[in-house]
């Protein structure tokens, strides 16, 4: 990239932001501004016109996905590239190289453990979904200053500590724990990261917490420059304890901050823009860019099946239809977009199953973003886990392995396992040997894990194939896969599909080596592939940093949108909301069902911030089956009358 | 030996197929039309690559039959007349790419064959990144034919991929609708890679050789049957080896293995004219030009079908044939003929028994069509039937075309009273039963 050519393609706040001396400098930006354009052409700036070495600078970002995909746009060639990661991989990185063993517990490990120490000692805490109490402790652990709060908790913590500490274990919460211990203890060390890290960019800093801007002030020096881009509008991830409150915290501890803000909206009509910040009265306005209008549309439909419908109707539209009948009946089909323009974005994953089934008969080509990927399936995922294993046998892979849901284990028994190998040091195979023989452990489950060994017998006794794909044939026979999923088609084509995916490693050397890398950079992008052309379903949160030309948002209804939960935080939901909805580049279309699993629902209390030129309209179902009732209810009367 | 060859068909995995469009009805069905050479059709699809792979075992290079088993039970159930016939299956798929380029969307069909299961397996592994395979036999990729062509190429260099039924309106390179005006606009730098070019049903080789461009590739016709019974409504002849290899470079080079085409009347093709169906409106090209390409009922500009737009592109005339040029046979479908001389649809009793029957007695349908002497069809019995081939081979038709997804009709008969006076009465015996 040349250097001209770089800074003229930004505007004039742009420019400032990524020349400006000034530390810490901070910049508060609406969506589609430029934000991480601006953080790239920083970077780029600093190398190529600063002189700046890639090794000194260090990018921070939330997300595997986010980070890859930065990394991906500043596409640096060079061997010695800047560090761009998460704050949870930088925390490892560090501990490991410092030559910590770090064995990173697992959800079902923690259930686990938080039961325990429930029956045992916190019998306060029973009544509280072990989900959210992990949440909790997490939110503990990130706060900096643990004095003022809740003192059971407190004591619930530490036992839980303490814990894993016996077991050699951390959470993701102690990686920058751990870290930040490290820093603020041993100043020498501290030292070499200040020199290391002369510039710290941050992006979507608006969800950083509270431990991880600790750990930032902590490599700070007045020679070290810190750059903060983000929106405190979108700041979605307050159940992780962050706030949108941190660039306000930056600015009491930096007096001498300075403050850039970009203004210009690149990505969104005019329409889209104004609606968007209808959700903040009083806030001020971004000035769009492009000159067409676009268009915001709120849909009612009759359930959750005719909402897909309607979108991909819709999309075969504007494709201009994808077969010859519909090709046939649509009148104007001139469009020019293509399967990547469209999103279709909603709160929770339970809303895509509709979505799913009904895209996945529609033949339109898409991909599900995250939890609900066809990779994080089960049976996938125990494949995959099963490769990475057969390539690296080591314990962490076997464990995952032996996890696997296909197994039934109980979380109880998995965490016995996991005692006897702390205790005894044992690898886990040995630890299994042991923990058949052992009598706190059911009968039940010891005969499960008896199963588990000679499947483990045949993996190794067995000669495995050299391509991968014809690896996964075998494994689908050595878990015996096609007769534990007899009646369920969709999961034996998943497994098909798995195996053709990998078929294109098997003529090159190192097949399985291959084929382990590829999957482990999709997971990284949690299973999205920003380059596939086809529509990408995904929720509110996975969607962040993302633009479409097209977005469809779900289940626009009261207890969706707001999250209808123990607790509702309405701002994090509005935020949420203008996440989703600040997406879209062309049109955006919320949709709204009349009955959802069977239930009446409600438009969502945010169409009232969205009044003023918001267009309604019907879908067509709503009269077919209108009518349909209509008739039926006449047909009804008749017969009373007779 | 001269093959028969059909490679573009549809398997039950397709939207709009028949049920019995599995590997044992295309055997059958190949059997009695007199193929050689059949396309497995949409092996991108799982379940029925699957199927593939467990009901063909390979034969000839490149090429596959029917397991033995299978076979074996379904030639029990054939006439002696066409039991010997040769029949091997190749690799293949149509698929529809959706895209967009240079600011239009682009629809086009295009057909891959190719040599191997392990060459699919590479080739359905990236196309399952890109789109949803189990959905349609016939999958729908946002990808650029371009990449698709050289994906398919890169996967093999022995594959072949084929433009398909390019002049349909909606789906293909030279669509009205979403296609492309030359295959260098589609293909760019690629375009010598495309060696061959599918006409479908609604144009023949001679529209195609009028655009000079198609001067320079093979022109193939297949039936795009989307059930096994139309399997072979058009075919392409080749003099070869039963070799993959053989065929392919044939095709590829357009050399003497390729002797020629046999096809559909043009005129018979859904979208041979312009028109509104809705609206019952069927123009000539010269027609709607006069009504400057609208509908004179809803004002709509009308479907511009396959005649129209070949003018469009053509850079000669009408009536241009180039001095030498390959074979081109026109039939029609032995049951339709069979239809019209009986006065009754192709699915009444009657005539489908009068079409086993004639099978049974003559041998299969390609060879009574094409090649056998009229003589010989007489003395077996059917001298009607006889009269009627001789109309067809001497492109005798009466023709009403087709137009806007509407199929046209080709009668060897104008009208009742000539059916009967060409038709004596001596027909009807061989029929009833
Ligand atoms: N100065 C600019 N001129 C033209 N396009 C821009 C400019 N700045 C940003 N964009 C475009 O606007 C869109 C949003 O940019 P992005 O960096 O993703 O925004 P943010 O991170 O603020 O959401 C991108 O398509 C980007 O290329
Ligand atoms: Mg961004
Ligand atoms: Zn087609
Ligand atoms: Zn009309």
């Amino acid at each position: 990239m040349g250097n001209v050519n770089l800074l003229s393609s930004l505007n004039s706040q742009q420019q400032l932001a990524v020349k400006s001396e000034a530390s810490p400098l901070v910049i508060i930006a609406g969506p589609g501004t430029g934000k991480t354009k601006t953080l790239i052409s920083r970077i780029v700036y600093l190398i190529e016109n600063k002189g700046t070495r890639p090794e000194n600078i260090l990018a921070l970002t939330f997300t595997k996905k986010a980070a890859s995909e930065m990394q991906e746009r500043l596409n640096n060639p060079q061997n010695n590239s800047p560090t761009i990661t998460t704050f949870h991989a930088l925390g490892y990185d560090f501990l490991t190289s410092m030559g910590q063993e770090l064995s990173i517990i697992n959800k079902q490990e923690q259930q686990e453990v938080l039961t325990e120490l429930l029956q045992t000692k916190f019998p306060l805490f029973k009544n509280i979904r072990l989900g959210e109490l992990s949440l909790l402790i997490s939110r503990f652990k990130n706060k900096v200053d643990q004095e003022s709060a809740d003192q059971s908790l407190a004591h619930l913590v530490a036992a839980y500590d303490e814990l894993l500490t016996s077991r050699c274990l951390s959470d993701y919460d102690d990686l920058l724990i751990k870290t930040y211990r490290l820093i603020t203890k041993n100043t020498r060390l501290k030292t070499t990261l200040q020199d290391r890290y002369q510039h710290i960019l941050i992006d979507e800093f608006q969800d950083t917490n509270h431990l991880q801007y600790a750990l930032i002030k902590n490599l700070l020096t007045p020679n070290n420059h810190l750059f903060m881009i983000g929106d405190p509008r979108q700041s979605i991830y307050a159940f992780r304890g962050t706030s949108d409150k941190m660039f306000d915290q930056v600015k009491k501890d930096f007096p001498d901050f300075q403050e850039v803000t970009l203004t210009t909206n690149y990505r969104s009509c005019r329409q889209i823009i104004d609606s968007s910040a209808q959700l903040f009265p009083g806030s001020p306005k971004l000035h769009a860019s492009r000159s067409t209008t676009g268009k915001v549309q709120l849909i009612y439909t009759p359930h959750a099946f005719s909402e897909a419908d309607w979108i991909i109707k819709t999309i075969n539209a504007k494709i201009g239809g994808t077969d010859l009948i519909q090709a046939g009946n649509i009148q104007n089909n001139q469009g020019n977009c293509q399967f990547s323009d469209f999103a279709v974005i909603y709160r929770t994953h339970s809303l895509s199953k509709p979505l799913e089934e009904k895209f996945s008969q529609s033949g339109i080509p898409y991909q599900l973003v995250g939890d609900s990927s066809p990779y994080e399936q089960p049976e996938i995922q125990l494949l995959i886990n099963v490769l990475k294993y057969l390539q690296n046998p080591a314990d962490q892979y076997l464990k995952a392995v032996l996890s696997s849901p296909l197994f039934q284990l109980s979380s109880k028994t998995l965490w016995a396992v996991r005692v006897i190998q702390t205790d005894t040091d044992y690898p886990l195979e040995q630890a299994l040997k042991t923990a058949v023989t052992q009598k706190n452990i059911t009968q039940k489950e010891r005969k499960k894990i008896s199963q588990f060994q000679q499947y483990l017998q045949k993996l190794t006794q067995q000669n495995l194939p050299s391509k991968a794909s014809q690896i996964v044939a075998q494994l689908t026979k050595i878990f015996q896969l096609a007769i534990r999923y007899q009646n369920k088609p969709s999961v034996l084509q998943n497994i098909q599909q798995f195996r053709n995916t990998l078929v294109q490693f098997d003529g090159i050397p190192h097949s399985l080596a291959q084929a382990v890398s590829y999957l482990t950079y999709l997971e990284k992008h949690e299973f999205y592939d920003p380059a596939a052309s086809k529509v990408t379903l995904l929720t509110m949160h996975a969607s962040k940093g993302l633009e479409f030309r097209y977005v469809f948002i779900c289940g626009f209804e009261e207890g969706i949108i707001p999250l209808e939960n123990k607790i509702i935080d309405m701002e994090e939901e509005k935020r949420l909301l203008y996440v989703a909805m600040t997406r879209a580049k062309d049109e955006l279309y919320l949709l709204a069902t009349r009955k959802r699993n069977g239930q009446l629902s409600a438009v969502s209390r945010f169409k009232q911030n969205l009044l003023t030129d918001l267009e309604e309209t019907n879908d067509e179902a709503i009269a077919r089956i209108e009518k349909k009732q209509q008739k039926w209810q006449e047909k009804k009367n008749q017969l009373t009358l007779l | 030996m001269e093959l028969i060859v059909d490679l573009h068909i549809h398997s039950r995995y397709s939207r709009a197929t028949s049920k019995d469009s599995n590997l044992e009805g295309l055997y059958r069905w190949g059997k009695i039309k007199g193929i050689n050479i059949i396309g497995t059709g949409d092996f991108t699809h799982p379940a029925w690559f699957a199927e593939i792979q467990d009901k063909l075992e390979p034969a000839e290079p490149g090429l596959f039959k029917l397991r033995q088993d299978l076979a074996i039970a379904i030639d029990k159930t054939l006439p002696a007349s066409i039991r010997k016939n040769l029949i091997r299956f190749a690799l293949t798929v149509e698929i529809s790419n959706i895209y967009s380029k240079n600011e239009k969307v682009r629809k086009l069909h295009n057909l891959v064959i190719m040599p191997s299961v392990k060459a699919v397996s590479q080739f359905n592994s990236a196309l399952e990144r890109i789109g949803n395979l189990k959905a349609d036999g016939r999958p729908i990729l946002g990808l650029d034919s371009k990449q698709l062509l050289t994906l398919t190429l890169d996967t093999d260099p022995s594959a072949l991929f084929v433009p398909a039924h390019i002049w349909t309106p909606w789906f293909s390179m030279f669509g009205s609708k979403s296609g492309f005006n030359s295959i260098d606009e589609a293909f760019e730098e690629l375009a010598p890679e495309i060696k061959a070019i599918e006409t479908g049903l609604s144009s023949d080789p001679f529209m195609n050789w009028r655009i000079a461009e198609l001067q320079k590739v093979t022109i193939i016709s297949n039936s795009d049957a989307h059930s096994p019974q139309k399997l072979g409504r058009e075919a392409t002849i080749l003099q070869s080896q039963v070799d993959y290899h053989d065929i392919i470079n044939g095709i590829k080079t357009n050399d003497r293995r390729i002797v020629g085409t046999i096809e559909f009347f043009p005129q018979e093709g859904k979208y041979h004219y312009d028109g509104h169906r809705a609206c019952n409106i069927r123009f000539s090209p010269k027609q709607t030009k006069n009504h400057q390409g609208l509908c004179p009922v809803c004002h709509q500009s009308l479907t511009v079908g396959v005649d129209n737009r070949v003018n469009e592109l053509a850079n000669l005339a009408e009536d241009y044939q180039p001095k030498r040029h390959k074979v081109v046979e026109y039939i029609i479908p032995l049951i339709e003929i069979l239809a019209e001389m009986q006065e009754k649809t192709t699915a009444a009793k009657a005539v489908q028994t009068a079409y086993q029957k004639v099978i049974l007695d003559l041998g299969n349908e390609f060879t009574i069509l094409r090649k056998m002497p009229i003589i010989e069809i007489k003395d077996a019995g059917y001298e009607a039937l006889a009269k009627a081939i001789v109309r067809m081979r001497q492109k005798e038709v009466h023709v009403e075309p087709g137009y806007d997804g509407v199929f046209g009709t080709i009668k060897l008969f104008t009208s009742n009273e000539e059916r009967k006076k060409q038709l004596t009465e001596q027909i009807g015996l061989g029929w009833e039963t």
